[in-house]
């Protein structure tokens, strides 16, 4: 194989996931620029209308719009702005309590490492989804309370993943070196396994992202998610489940919307592990 | 093997446990369950009332410990909204359940092992691909998307199949196929790569050279050697796929215990609520013990370790 297909064939995946990211970021970032139309604003006299390629189509609104007559592609347009705002904002929470414990399990050891491989232990041992539904029956549905679940089931992975890299850190010659010269144990963290760590995190939080735009967009749909004013992919195709034997559009582009950003992320995802470590199970 | 299945035992006991106290707290940190049953005027009495029936007047240690009293038999008193012990809404639910988790993982395993067997035999052919980006699109397609989608297409346009309820097999097959592709893609995928291990190893170029034909050498030979590493993921999927069923069910009004669960965590009805995920956590705990165990029967390696 020429060097050219070599080339192609290890970074056309990550080339092509960040190309389908960049756009949803801009999409996101831009959101209150480019949509035509507020996407809270009803025109009950323009309810139901299919994309403006149909029959009955109406130029203003390229998707069409609601039950309501919002514009379908606004709501998208801001739909990816909650979308990513709730994934994102878990990911860096659940990113941070995950990787200190998984440093003080994995560096101070003993009956602290003990609790915490425990308590991952048994956060892994539930499908996520029924820990977030009981978590959720006690709280009212909010971004903060999707961000929470989000966060009590997604902190093991990062744990469990930073333990084990640095009880094999650990055992390298630069620790010594560090304590032999007298550096305290918060340096030798923070300027030295912390940095050693990064690539790691970085894949699992690409990783983690696209599972939880899917879990959030899950929780909205089950009514479960943020409340059903905020404009978001999985509520939107909620709210237009009474409507698909007269309006299939409702469903179909919010869920195009999901699948576009989840593949973007997860071939980015997949193209950072195999350039740093494809052995890692996330 | 004795003290591994006692170490085993024991780690499933505490992880039972662990999430029967997360949810019992859960439930008394975020308020009075009382308050939520009262309408919105009550007096003081109606309140003591209601306490007093739920048994929330007792000390915190009494109500734990009648709590985990109840974990065993999963009984945790009478549903809120409805006048019927939780345990019996329950119940009666878990047949359908069990019968649309069953049919997908069915189609599941059927589906892919051949497939990825196949892609494995034929690295980088046009099968491989084709199922590689299936698999992909599995991972990346919301579950109740698919479902909607699959509605819209049979249901809708088509008229091929039935879009809500239950009762005959053709209510089934919408519902497990939806299910059916997550899983599916993963088990593809796990099969491909420890075939494609399997068919590098020496046995499979010995088999070749006494003159086996391909199938005999990549289902006798290798896919013998890849099925335990799949067999374990495809035992730890099942409980996960119990998770799914609770969105499968909403999207087609199946009558299960998903559809329950989400309108009782709406309701905030605790008992129900309590009641399934403290069932589906035995479910799924008692399944991975049951892999656990399967692995270490087969292989060696690991009840000695």
């Amino acid at each position: 194989m020429s060097s050219v297909r070599r080339f192609l064939r290890r970074h056309l995946r990550g080339a092509v996931g960040g190309a389908l990211f960049a756009a949803v970021l801009a999409c996101a970032a831009l959101a209150p620029w480019i949509v035509p139309h507020p996407p809270g604003e009803q025109q009950l006299l323009g309810r139901l209308r299919p994309p403006a390629w149909a029959a009955r189509g109406d130029r203003a609104h390229l998707l069409g719009t609601d039950h309501l007559g919002r514009d379908l592609a606004s709501r998208i347009l801001f739909g990816a702005r909650t979308s990513l705002l709730i994934a994102g904002s878990g990911v860096m929470v659940a990113g941070l309590v995950g990787v200190t414990l998984g440093i003080v399990a994995g560096y101070r050891g003993g009956a602290a490492d003990l609790v915490l491989m425990r308590l991952v232990d048994v956060v892994l041992a539930f499908p996520a989804l029924l820990l977030a539904i009981a978590l959720l029956a006690a709280f009212r549905p909010s971004a903060a309370s999707v961000v929470g679940v989000l966060t009590v089931t997604g902190w093991v992975t990062y744990c469990r993943i930073v333990r084990g890299q640095i009880l094999v850190l650990k055992q390298e010659d630069f620790v010594v070196a560090v304590h032999a010269l007298g550096g305290t144990d918060r340096r030798l963290v923070i300027h030295h396994l912390l940095p050693n760590l990064v690539p790691v995190i970085l894949v699992i939080a690409t990783i983690q992202l696209a599972q939880f735009i899917l879990a959030e967009s899950a929780l909205s749909f089950l009514g479960l998610g943020v409340p059903p004013a905020v404009p978001s992919w999985g509520g939107m195709i909620n709210e237009g489940r009474d409507y698909i034997w007269n309006a299939w559009w409702i469903e179909t582009f919010p869920g195009l919307a999901i699948v576009w950003t989840v593949s973007g992320i997860g071939l980015l995802g997949d193209w950072l592990r195999d350039l740093i470590d494809p052995r890692l199970r996330v | 093997m004795a003290r591994y299945l006692v170490r085993r035992l024991a780690s499933t006991l505490f992880a039972i446990w662990a999430v029967a106290t997360l949810v019992f707290l859960i439930v008394r940190v975020t308020g009075d369950p009382a308050v939520l049953l009262l309408s919105e005027q009550y007096t003081a009495e109606d309140l003591v009332r209601v306490r007093a029936r739920l048994g929330l007047d007792r000390p915190l240690t009494v109500q734990y410990l009648r709590f985990l009293a109840g974990v065993p038999t999963i009984d945790f008193g009478r549903s809120y909204r409805f006048d019927q012990p939780a345990r019996e809404l329950v119940t009666e639910r878990l047949p359908a359940t069990l019968m649309l988790a069953v049919a997908a993982f069915g189609l599941a395993v059927v589906l892919s092992v051949p497939a990825g067997a196949l892609s494995a035999a034929r690295r980088n052919s046009t099968v491989d691909y084709a199922a590689s980006f299936l698999s992909f699109l599995g991972f990346a397609m919301p579950i109740f998307w698919l479902g909607t989608m699959l509605i819209i297409v049979f249901g809708v346009f088509l008229r091929w199949l039935p879009t809500s309820g239950s009762g005959s097999w053709r209510h089934l097959v919408l519902p497990a196929v939806t299910l059916a592709t997550f899983p599916l893609g993963q088990f593809t995928r796990l099969v491909r790569s420890e075939m494609l291990d399997a068919l590098a190893a020496d046995y499979v170029r010995t088999a070749h050279a006494k003159g086996l034909g391909e199938g005999a050498v990549l289902f006798r030979h290798a896919l013998k050697n890849a099925a335990l590493p799949v067999i374990t993921l495809m035992g730890l999927t099942f409980g996960t796929l119990l998770g799914g069923a609770i969105i499968t069910e909403t999207i087609f009004a199946w009558p299960g215990l998903g559809r329950l669960v989400i309108q009782a965590t709406i309701a905030r009805d605790y008992p129900v609520v309590q009641t399934v995920v403290i069932l589906l956590a035995i479910v799924f705990a008692a399944i991975n013990l049951l892999v656990d165990l399967a692995y270490a029967a087969l292989d060696p390696r690991i009840r000695l370790a």
